[in-house]
């Protein structure tokens, strides 16, 4: 379980860009957080994943050394790395780095993500040849070959297209069923929401709300976080 | 890699059989063979021509392994020794040393030092930018233009020396000796096993800061060491051969061209052809002209620099 408590947190010691955050993160759920610019999304996700020390409150667990923690929680990244010289299973198996030493039978597990994610065909094509949502679908894998039981995705359908971004919804809820606790960042509130087990919004800097989709997605709440009309979303 | 031994083991036999003056492959075969040689032959071909080739193929190696490692450290095409300010600053220290009438250790340990203090500078951006690279990279550029004009000072004040030192800041292997290799060799060992050690994490670094740090990557160890080898690997080749350009730039570049990869890979390649590269520049700089010797840096710009071209002209088409 990964749970934040009280959880407040400014870059200048002054302004606070999240206020009072409690949430919990369970195993086997898949959670996207929703929110508009500048409300603290990724700022929660960078917390959450230690990359940043909260200002006040706590995040458990905590990780000793980035390697402990690269066995414990893996992230996508938006930016998808504008050079990387290396094939499609070269890149997938950046994801053995935290194990290279523990963990024999990770070339399988390169093999077994391809396969999943439907990359196998492309498995020795460079990189930096493949289309943007082939690229974010190797850099899917990569994590998944990290084999962590927390999956953070940090806006990853930015690039995809509609279709894209529904298989890779598709497979993140899969994911999600195979015991995952898998955390998505998104501005999708068209197609991600019928995936997700709970979604959290948050405006400026508050948790403005933590429930089940279906009774957020068309609520007066959503429209007034995000300033749009009250036409249906 | 079996063909890039293949043609460098020949290249090394054919380069210490060439020169300039009469000893040739005869003679080698009569010293190898532990035939009848004159003693003017064997010290030519012994304590001459063989530290020489042999310097050749490490410096080649030291500054294609740097620069492979500084491409990789700052994801940027552009990175290399030169660019971080490093070989300017061990030039730098050489020169120094020169000036004073220091031997070749004293000039080995004078760029060393010029080359960690310029290393020390560029750490301290990187610590206040949380290791950034673009960072490291704009105090290289600063530190490599200060030192750079340093060197040009010492230049304007070297009187009767300004030859000896022009001919040594062009770059060549005229002073190679077994004493320089002595301190070559452990420093391209030491360098290359622990940047071979160190390759998944130099991989890990091309997914970007955020992309290693959460991959488990200790990004303040990998980069302070890998600046601490590039460091090494430089200056112990700066200190032997003087100023030597577009190796540590082109030949990872070369190698990635062609068919490199992940660093573990890249790595022996870019040793491989840096040596042979610099070995055929060397060759041909001492028997080109008959009665003089063209700087090896002239040799490696005006030959590498179109094939450079050639090749980026190559991947803009299949892209």
């Amino acid at each position: 379980m990964l749970e934040c408590r009280n959880l407040s947190f400014s870059y200048n010691g002054r302004e606070e860009v999240l206020k009072n955050i409690t949430l919990s993160f369970a195993p086997g759920r898949f959670y996207g957080i929703f929110g508009p610019n500048g409300s603290g999304k990724s700022t929660l996700l960078k917390l959450l994943t230690g990359e940043l020390k909260s200002s006040s409150g706590n995040v458990s667990p905590q990780w000793d050394s980035p390697l402990i923690r690269a066995r414990n929680i893996a992230l996508v990244e938006q930016q998808i790395p504008s050079s990387l010289p290396l094939t499609v299973a070269e890149t997938a198996s950046l994801g053995r780095f935290p194990w290279e030493k523990k963990n024999a039978v990770c070339h399988e597990k390169v093999e077994q993500v391809l396969e999943e994610l439907e990359l196998s065909s492309l498995r020795e094509r460079p990189f930096n040849a493949l289309s943007g949502g082939e690229q974010q679908r190797v850099m899917l894998a990569r994590a998944l070959v990290q084999d962590t039981p927390v999956l953070c995705l940090d806006e990853p359908g930015s690039s995809l297209d509609i279709g894209f971004q529904h298989a890779l919804c598709r497979i993140l809820k899969k994911l999600a069923g195979q015991g995952k606790c898998v955390i998505m960042i998104s501005h999708d509130l068209f197609s991600a929401p019928a995936y997700l087990d709970r979604m959290i919004l948050l405006a400026q800097g508050t948790l403005a709300a933590d429930d089940e989709p279906e009774k957020l997605r068309n609520s007066q709440l959503l429209r007034e976080v995000f300033n749009l009309p009250s036409e249906k979303i | 890699m079996k063909y890039l031994w293949g043609i460098l083991l020949p290249a090394v036999v054919i380069a210490w059989g060439t020169g300039s003056n009469s000893t040739g492959f005869a003679q080698l075969f009569q010293l190898l063979t532990n035939g009848e040689i004159s003693a003017a032959d064997r010290i030519i071909l012994l304590d001459l021509r063989l530290p020489r080739i042999l310097g050749a193929v490490f410096v080649g190696g030291m500054l294609s392994a740097a620069g492979a490692a500084a491409q990789n450290l700052f994801r940027n095409d552009l990175a290399s020794p030169h660019v971080l300010g490093c070989v300017n600053a061990a030039a730098l220290g050489a020169v120094a040393a020169l000036l004073c009438g220091a031997n070749s250790a004293v000039m080995s340990c004078c760029a060393l030092g010029m080359t960690l203090l310029s290393l020390f500078i560029l750490l301290i951006p990187g610590w206040r930018s949380r290791w950034e690279g673009s960072s490291i990279i704009l105090a290289g550029v600063a530190v490599n233009a200060c030192c750079a004009a340093l060197s040009s000072g010492a230049l304007y004040l070297a009187d009767e020396r300004l030859n000896t030192l022009v001919f040594w800041l062009l770059g060549g292997f005229w002073r190679m000796g077994w004493q320089e290799l002595a301190l070559l060799v452990p420093a391209a060992l030491c360098g290359w096993g622990i940047l071979l050690k160190m390759a998944p994490e130099m991989d890990m670094l091309l997914l970007g800061d955020r992309g290693a740090l959460m991959s488990g990557v200790d990004l303040k160890k990998v980069k302070v060491t890998a600046l601490l080898v590039i460091a090494l690997l430089t200056a112990a080749a700066v200190s032997c051969c003087g100023v030597i350009g577009f190796v540590g730039l082109a030949v990872p570049h070369i190698v990635r061209l062609t068919g490199g990869g992940s660093f573990k890979r890249v790595l022996p390649l870019a040793i491989l052809s840096g040596a042979l590269l610099l070995l055929l520049a060397d060759l041909g700089g001492r028997t080109f002209l008959p009665d003089r010797e063209i700087p090896v840096g002239i040799i490696t710009a005006l030959a590498g620099a179109p094939f450079f071209f050639y090749l980026l002209l190559r991947r803009k088409n299949h892209a």
